[in-house]
């Protein structure tokens, strides 16, 4: 996802993570070698995408009270802990990059509803996250801070507000199913506040996706709600979903 | 006691699964018909598949040398799949492999000739391809094809991989193709830490035919194209099997995706097939 242009404050140490997303770019790049001549670069402060149980914690569960989660961190520290159903807090250190949350596997048009109860430090992305395939599409909802970068395609409003929807073509690149092409989808509002119960009716960012995605939609895959935060950011999320 | 099961059950499944008629080099007999893989997507059609033979492995470097002169592999080694190839690549080695061994080539490429059905914007090749389905040499499987000998052909046991229904005994994926067995759910930057990447051919257990890696290690192009779904979606060739980067779901012979004729990736190789009648 991109950097936040928008909160400057929560931006400011994006550059670290852009050079982090270039370096596995150019690791991919290296490895990959002679991709052909329609491959896009990998976008400065765009994460190559996916979610993964840290490897530091080779313990780890895939799921937690029937619910799917999963943390990703490099550089830094990170920890998550859980609470009852679909409670989950991550504390964070000097992160190159951190991203985690919790949610269900396979996801689906649900309205998922969502607390954050806490939230310090510095972040880039709170919101829902999730896959489809066939097609593959990855998806982002920014409820606070914002995923852009792409082409704007319009604004739907859902719960209450006005999300801005943006789509981005990958090509060539790593994802769930191997080399792909596919398109990102990323709708943001990023006016969500701590301490208060929201939701996010995920029927009508899909719907709007199939209408205006330009190829329907695909089989769910994960659906979590998740953090990121790149470029040595320190904080603290707690956070329920349901 | 466990490995001599394996290699009795191997030397079996190879023996019974190509026998029954003299193979060609690394191929495999598959006797046609319908299919009776539960798992399959044409199980219970009116599909039924021709005799061919398929190659026992994906298609190796040294072989693709051997005939291509170069190697345009991410990961090198003479055992190691060919990877990094595009569709029209494998189209281009069928027909090259065929005229050095002496057999017709199946395929005629075009070059000067744009395929006016190719409506890939990403494709700046577009070869129009045609098929002369009566030579004996080279060629992809289609993805029928493909899916009926993944799924054992007549010898079919149902097993949700091709060959077991244990995905870390049949295929390298993500989750396995690097220095730890991962966990959690799929990331691109994990694999690269893991030094994720393809496996020597032939080195798990094989299918009820004997072939290995259709699970698994490179994916592999069929013939068939894929049209798009949508305005802003994109035509393709079917590629099938999952690769070291994928998920475990993509493993699944029923599993289909595309890309870009001309797209490549170091998870993207193949088989190769021949007709069964005129054979070897």
């Amino acid at each position: 996802m991109k950097s936040n242009k928008l909160l400057s404050g929560v931006a400011g140490k994006a550059i670290s993570g852009a050079t982090l997303i270039l370096f596995v770019a150019s690791t991919f790049i290296s490895t990959a070698c002679k991709k052909h001549d329609t491959s896009a670069p990998a976008d400065t402060g765009e994460r190559q995408s996916g979610f993964v149980t840290d490897i530091a914690q080779p313990e780890s569960q895939g799921t937690n009270n029937g619910y799917f989660w999963s943390l990703y961190r490099e550089g830094g520290s990170a920890s998550i802990s859980f609470g009852s159903g679909g409670n989950f807090a991550i504390s964070y250190s000097n992160v190159t990059d951190v991203v985690g949350g919790k949610g269900w596997n396979p996801g689906s048009a649900r309205t998922i509803g969502y607390n954050v109860g806490a939230l310090s430090g510095s972040y880039n992305f709170v919101g829902i996250y999730g896959w489809t395939t066939s097609p593959l599409i990855e998806y982002y909802v920014a409820e606070m801070g914002s995923v852009t970068g792409g082409t704007y395609i319009n604004n739907i409003s859902s719960d209450g507000h006005s999300y801005s929807f943006y789509k981005q073509q990958r090509v060539n690149a790593p994802s769930i199913i191997g080399t792909a092409t596919f398109w990102q989808y990323k709708d943001t509002w990023g006016g969500s506040s701590t301490g208060s119960n929201r939701s996010v009716n995920m029927a009508n960012h899909i719907n709007n996706w199939r209408s205006r995605g330009g190829q329907g939609f695909g089989s769910y895959n994960y659906q979590i709600l998740a953090l990121e935060a790149w470029g040595n950011k320190s904080g603290y999320i707690n956070a329920t979903a349901w | 006691m466990r490995k001599l099961y394996l290699l009795v059950s191997t030397a079996t499944m190879i023996v019974a699964g190509s026998c029954s008629q003299k193979s060609p080099g690394n191929l495999v007999f598959v006797k046609g018909g319908a299919f009776i893989n539960t798992q399959s997507r044409y199980y219970g059609t009116s599909v039924t598949i021709p005799d061919f033979y398929i190659g026992r492995y994906e298609v190796t470097q040294k072989e693709w040398v051997a005939v291509m002169g170069s190697n345009p592999s991410a990961f090198k080694g003479d055992s190691l799949p060919v990877e990094t190839v595009s569709w029209y690549d494998c189209i281009e080695y069928c027909n090259k492999r065929s005229i050095q061994e002496g057999l017709q080539p199946y395929y005629h490429a075009d070059r000067d000739k744009k395929d006016p059905d190719n409506t890939n914007e990403l494709d700046d090749i577009k070869w129009t391809v045609t098929t002369n389905k009566e030579a004996n040499g080279y060629r992809l499987p289609t993805e029928a094809e493909w899916e009926y000998a993944a799924g054992g052909g007549q010898m079919s046991k149902g097993f949700t991989y091709s060959g077991s229904n244990n995905i870390d005994a049949v295929a390298w994926y993500w989750k396995n193709a690097g220095d730890t067995c991962l966990t959690g759910a799929w990331s691109w930057p994990v694999l690269v830490k893991n030094n994720n990447k393809t496996k020597p051919a032939g080195g798990r257990v094989p299918n009820e035919l004997g072939l290995y890696d259709m699970a698994g290690n490179v994916r592999e192009w069929c013939w068939d194209l894929q049209e798009r779904t949508g305005t802003d979606d994109s035509q393709g060739r079917v590629w099938k099997g999952g690769g070291w980067i994928g998920a475990d779901f993509c493993c699944e012979p029923s599993f289909r995706a595309r890309l870009e004729a001309n797209g490549k990736g170091p998870d993207q190789g193949f088989r190769v097939c021949r007709n069964g009648k005129s054979g070897a």
